[in-house]
């Protein structure tokens, strides 16, 4: 397994980075979470649905959430403006992943309080670098 | 870099992807049910808003999975039907051009799921990043 990403900062912490990816599509919560750990190295945890990630975030406070846009009952955008208004889940940093990527609706999302936009398809191999860099994660 | 990986990496990650890219054949197949019975609706006058969004999603999610397993053509495909159905009015004739794109689709996704039969098939539908 490559920890290339995987540790966070810090001489002597050893501490894995924590994901929470959320997305109603089970199988892109399947290949996300491969990806993020097989391949970033980080330790990941799923929410199928915007409720649901909300409570987790807000009870694992992980280091950054992945988070799908359209998704049923609860959208991304919908709960990234509910992180940000929970003390809990402020400063996590969300970055989102969407099928929608025309430069109009880029710059509509890029108006939430996120970090970045990820585009789908994408490739497992590639994810967690483009995670990474959007994050500052060196 | 996550990029980099090892190749010990790289075939895990294959192996992964070849299971699930067969499991989302069956997934895709459903959504392209609904949007067809959506166009049909369409294309007979009597689409209620709710179908339309729903059919408007699935066609979102399929975009995204098709891509993501390497069905490029029908991940093009499935973006164009969720353009067709985010409109709104009277798409009578844009639904029998998208009832054909979903005749497509299912041929695409059909031909695309059995990558042995055409050699360099999966490493060639794999949409550029």
């Amino acid at each position: 397994m490559s920890l290339a990403h995987g540790l966070v900062d810090g001489p002597g912490s050893g501490a894995v980075r924590r994901i929470l990816v959320i997305d109603d599509d089970e199988l892109i919560l399947e290949v996300a979470q491969m990806s993020l750990e097989l391949v970033g190295g980080w330790s990941v945890t799923t929410a199928a649905g915007g409720q649901e990630g909300l409570d987790r975030a807000a009870a694992d406070r992980p280091d950054a959430i992945v988070m799908d846009v359209m998704m049923p009952g609860m959208d991304g955008p919908t709960v990234a403006v509910a992180l940000r208004a929970n003390p809990a889940t402020a400063e996590i940093p969300v970055v989102l992943l969407t099928a929608k990527v025309q430069a109009a609706e880029r710059v509509a999302l890029a108006r939430l309080p996120v970090v970045g936009v990820l585009g789908k398809p994408f490739d497992p191999m590639l994810l967690p670098g483009e995670l990474a860099a959007l994050l500052g994660w060196s | 870099m996550a990029g980099g990986a090892g190749g010990a990496d790289e075939r895990a990650v294959a192996d992964v992807m070849a299971v699930l890219r067969a499991r989302s054949v069956a997934t895709n197949l459903n959504r392209i049910e609904v949007i067809a019975g959506a166009l049909e609706a369409m294309r007979d006058g009597v689409l209620d808003e709710k179908v339309r969004a729903q059919a408007r999603s699935a066609a979102h999610s399929l975009a995204g999975s098709a891509g993501t397993f390497g069905f490029r053509r029908a991940s093009e495909l499935a973006r164009g039907l969720e353009s067709l159905l985010s409109g709104g009015g009277d798409f009578t004739q844009g639904a029998q051009q998208g009832l054909e794109r979903v005749d497509e689709l299912r041929a695409a996704l059909a031909v695309s799921a059995f990558p042995a039969a055409e050699p360099g098939a999966a490493s060639a539908d794999r949409e550029p990043q």
